[in-house]
């Protein structure tokens, strides 16, 4: 044992010595053998010589001695490591691309598993979700085709159905104006009635949460809130909490972690509904038909679709028992959905489907073009695997001539593709780190997005796949290098990495022109959107949030003129108008709703006005007047409104109908405006006159805008003077226009700038790929090259003709992938997601992109070798 | 195990065997001991230094055989071969097995 270790460590670690006295001990073998040669007679020079070969070769000799030492084996894998990093630096491009693609794969793969599990997979924190799920009504013509309850509804409905549910509760989100002092901020605040924290199973870090007997005003508030507003201090119980125009009393803080129902957004505050409501303004008959998400837990046992088939049930009996008294049963009959719909809100997924289908769209995509690049990523190793086993294959013809094992041979290409493998991997999990970060703070929301244990391991599996297969496929092309055909310079030898290469190369260009082509697609539709005529001038417009101090009473139109007054002495400021309703872009929402004359109708969105409004807006007047401060029942419309009731003929003067059965007369028709998003292009709208359409009280929360050339946070300090000298409202929110013009593209952003990004790097592979592929194929014909070039043939002849067999693989690529652009989108679309809509012109720009990177990669290895000089390439052949 | 294996195996048991009954009288080196090994068959056998020296360093990193380094006849240093206790019972062991194996495959085929 001593010994074994002994001849161990010497063989290891006193190579040098060991080697030394076998040299010594060889080198006696020669000189006895010569010196009894020379005794018999023989001369010196031939009695070595005849010793040497008597011997069969000193090296030879050496290299059977080396295999029986302790740690031989240890020392031939040095050896061949040795080997390789040096193959490694010899070609150090192609061993940084291939490291680079190693760590692109492994840090997409870690990015798309973590933005996955984090936003899809990821059960919502609280016992039991697999049994939470959330009832909506079916209502064909809204965007989403589904809306939340009211609350009398929710009422009846857990009458009715309560056997087959244990809680049901009922919530409502909405941004305000919140803080704990006199500053305040836009927060994230929820309403929520019933079960709401029974359901969830929430507790409270301090004090108590609240149940659905729960009747005054109060608040609980987030467990990040009392951290970051209140330090953490116990005595936050004893505080109140600004809501807007409301104070209200914190009962309690929620532990750590509790989400509620959002997985993807960090919340404020929680309160009943009712108080909710008041912060919102809302009251009577509003109140009673404001619409919640309707969430319930079932009782175990009962399945989704037996809850669903048990409420549908008795969904007509609800309708009837929970209609407003101040409502006609008629209208309150056709504001309801046909029936009930009931879906998981378990996983992250269901959520995204159901509450935020906007975004599932985004993600979906994003998803579906990340795991294209990837495969087309471990395609272009794929293809420099065998780039990498061709390299070697004289090499390795040489080791096998010389009685070499095939193992043998293989074994430095392994050891090069594990040190590859990582090192790409390695580099791949440090940038899949920082991708992921990236990921988190660009995804809208709060997901909580993080690299963690399972993550890191799919990146490592990846790295492991990519590089067995990587091992496999190079491993393959040197194990059969058929030996004498090599040497040959057979054309045959040759033959099938050719063809395998074509292959790989060809799929790789049919991929990568799908990505590129919805990189074209989404880019081009964001610039279509970015330069659509909205209808007024974004630039110079600035948006003041105000909400108003109770009582409300006090908000008169001598108040409202008085504030706008105020607010156009600003110096700077050239206009200023006031809206009861959102500001243009501040909102997707949908408000649209039957507007009716005769018996012509239409869907159209009711936003009030104050006079002097379109003014500050830029919305041109195109026939009448502006609305007035005394109007009653005057109404300005938009230009597609007027057209579409009164096609022909002048709108001014005639009456119309809105929603809630109030009749407007048409005293001005302004030019069509895209404010819900540009992607709308013109929002049919009606604007009454605010102080007459919110009768008896004005609205709590009204929107300000104005005209000036200062810069927003130059004018913030001059507006807030200004609305709090009047000591009716209070500013709580500011920005410019063109922010929520940027807002409201975000989806189309993040698609644009996801696929423009996979279209850019789906680019650069495969000019990677391109290049490679013509550098091997002109290594292969160096020689046929030399010998046309010799007889004549010029560089450009040459380049031609190289191109030429060049671009039938990029044809026959790029035809593949044309025809894959418009089967993938049909196929995503079935499964998952409705995809932009790819076009005839969008193709032939990414193909044009596509061919000019393909003759840039292309022209560059031919162009070289169609100049060099063929006797030095005969020469060294 | 395939044939080749095997065959090889018991050659490397064979020229093992010879190596150590060569050492059994004297210590050698390489050299010496290759024509000990010419000696003692009576030139029915030649090994190649080739598989000499392979087998010497293989005995010597078992425990089977230990070295030195002294002066040649040939006034040359030069690294002596000797057999350890170790390598003796093995020999000892070796050569049982031979006479047995040599037995049974003489009785078998003289047999009718």
């Amino acid at each position: 044992m001593i010994r074994a270790l002994r001849s161990w460590f010497r063989s290891l670690f006193q190579r040098s010595t060991v080697e030394a006295a076998l040299d010594d001990e060889l080198r006696a073998c020669v000189d006895i053998l010569t010196a009894d040669k020379v005794a018999a007679g023989m001369d010196r020079g031939n009695a070595r010589r005849q010793a040497l070969v008597e011997l069969g070769g000193v090296e030879s000799v050496k290299a059977g001695v080396r295999e029986n030492w302790h740690g031989a084996r240890l020392a031939s894998l040095a050896w061949d490591i040795r080997g390789a990093l040096r193959s490694l630096r010899r070609h150090a491009v192609l061993s940084a691309t291939n490291v680079a693609l190693m760590a692109l794969s492994v840090a997409l793969a870690s990015t798309i598993f973590a933005v996955l599990d984090a936003v899809v997979l990821r059960r919502l924190p609280v016992p039991n979700p697999e049994s939470l799920v959330l009832i909506s009504e079916v209502q064909p013509d809204t965007p989403s085709g589904r809306q939340g309850l009211t609350a009398p509804l929710l009422v009846e409905l857990r009458q009715r159905a309560g056997g087959d549910i244990t809680h049901l509760f009922g919530f409502s989100g909405l941004t305000l104006a919140v803080g704990s002092g006199e500053s305040l901020h836009p927060g994230r605040v929820f309403g929520v009635t019933g079960d709401y924290f029974a359901a969830l199973g929430a507790r409270a870090a301090i004090g108590r949460l609240f149940g659905r007997d729960e009747r005054d005003l109060v608040a609980v508030i987030s467990h990040g809130l009392w951290q970051s507003e209140f330090g953490g201090d116990p005595g936050v119980l004893n505080r109140t909490f600004r809501l807007g125009a409301l104070s209200v009393p914190i009962i309690g803080v929620t532990s750590a972690g509790f989400v509620g129902t959002q997985p993807d957004s960090s919340w404020e505050a929680i309160m009943p509904l009712e108080t909710f409501q008041r912060a919102r303004g809302v009251s009577g008959t509003a109140a009673a038909v404001d619409r919640q998400e309707a969430g319930a837990r079932l009782r175990a046992g009962v399945s989704v679709e037996q809850l669903a088939s048990r409420v549908n049930d008795v969904w007509p009996s609800v309708v009837e028992a929970a209609r407003p008294p101040a409502i006609a049963f008629d209208e309150w009959q056709d504001q309801r959905g046909a029936r009930l719909q009931v879906t998981s809100l378990s996983t992250g997924l269901s959520y995204l489907k159901n509450l935020q289908p906007g975004l599932a769209r985004g993600i979906t995509t994003t998803f579906a073009l990340a795991s294209v690049l990837a495969a087309a990523t471990c395609l272009t190793i794929a293809m420099l695997a065998v780039a990498r086993g061709v390299r070697q294959q004289r090499h390795s013809a040489v080791m096998l001539a010389m009685g070499g094992s095939r193992a043998r041979v293989v074994r430095p290409y392994l050891i090069e593709t594990a040190v590859i493998t990582a090192v790409g991997g390695a580099l791949g999990l440090v940038v899949g780190a920082s991708t992921v970060e990236l990921a988190a703070w660009y995804a809208p929301g709060d997901w909580r997005i993080g690299i963690d244990g399972a993550s890191a391991s799919l990146g490592v599996l990846v790295a492991a796949v990519a590089g067995a297969v990587s091992a496999l496929v190079g491993g393959v092309v040197l194990a059969r290098v058929p030996v004498a055909a090599v040497f040959r310079q057979d054309p045959r030898a040759t033959q099938p990495h050719v063809r395998l290469r074509m292959g790989l190369l060809t799929a790789q260009l049919a991929v990568s022109i799908v990505l590129v082509h919805y990189g074209v697609v989404y880019v081009t539709h964001l610039a279509g959107l970015l330069r659509v005529p909205v209808g007024f001038t974004v630039d110079g417009l600035q948006v003041f949030t105000m909400s108003g101090t109770l009582p409300r009473r006090n908000l008169t139109r001598d108040y409202f003129q008085q504030l706008l007054d105020d607010v156009r002495q600003i110096p700077g400021v050239g206009a200023a108008g006031l809206t009861g309703s959102n500001a243009p872009f501040s909102t997707l929402a949908d408000f649209s709703r039957p507007v009716s004359s005769g018996p012509r109708e239409l869907r159209a969105a009711t936003r009030c006005v104050f006079p002097g409004y379109f003014e500050a807006l830029g919305l041109p007047l195109l026939a009448g007047r502006d609305v007035h401060w005394d109007d009653t029942t005057a109404a300005v419309v938009t230009a597609n409104v007027a057209a579409e009731l009164y096609p022909g003929s002048s709108a001014l003067g005639r009456t119309i109908r809105t929603s809630d059965q109030r009749a407007w007369q048409v005293v001005g028709i302004v030019s069509d405006v895209a404010y819900t998003s540009p992607r709308v292009r013109a929002d049919p709208i009606v604007f009454p006159p605010c102080l007459e359409w919110r009768k008896p009280y004005p609205n709590i929360v009204v929107t300000m805008l104005t005209r000036s050339a200062r810069s927003l946070d130059d004018l913030v300090p001059d507006v807030r003077l200004a609305v709090a000298r009047l000591g009716a409202h209070y500013l709580f929110m500011s920005a410019s226009q063109s922010e929520f013009v940027e807002e409201s593209l975000r989806d189309e952003r993040l698609l644009a700038t996801v696929s423009g990004v996979s279209g850019g790097m789906i680019l650069l592979l495969t000019s990677v790929g391109l290049y490679g592929f013509c550098a091997y194929m002109l290594t292969l014909r160096q020689r046929e090259l030399a010998i046309r070039a010799a007889l004549g043939a010029t560089p450009r002849h040459l380049g031609a003709s190289l191109l030429a067999e060049t671009s039938k693989v990029l044809v026959l690529g790029l035809a593949i992938g044309a025809v894959s652009t418009f089967t993938v989108r049909s196929l995503l679309a079935s499964l998952v997601v409705e995809l932009a809509v790819p076009t005839l012109w969008s193709l032939t720009v990414a193909v044009a992109c596509m061919a000019l990177v393909a003759v840039g990669a292309v022209a560059v290895p031919t162009t070289r070798a169609a100049r060099q000089n063929p006797a030095s390439v005969l020469r060294l052949d | 195990m395939t044939a080749a294996a095997s065959r090889s195996r018991q050659l490397r048991g064979t020229l093992d065997l010879l190596v150590l009954k060569a050492l059994s009288i004297e210590p050698l080196h390489g050299v010496g001991i290759f024509r000990r090994i010419r000696q003692i068959t009576n030139d029915a056998i030649e090994v190649s230094y080739g598989s000499l020296f392979p087998a010497l360093h293989r005995l010597e990193e078992g425990g089977w055989l230990d070295a030195d380094w002294h002066v040649s006849p040939h006034n040359r240093q030069a690294k002596y071969y000797r057999l350890t206790r170790k390598g003796r019972r093995r020999l000892e062991q070796e050569e049982r097995e031979w006479r047995r194996i040599v037995g049974a495959v003489t009785a078998a085929l003289e047999s009718s």
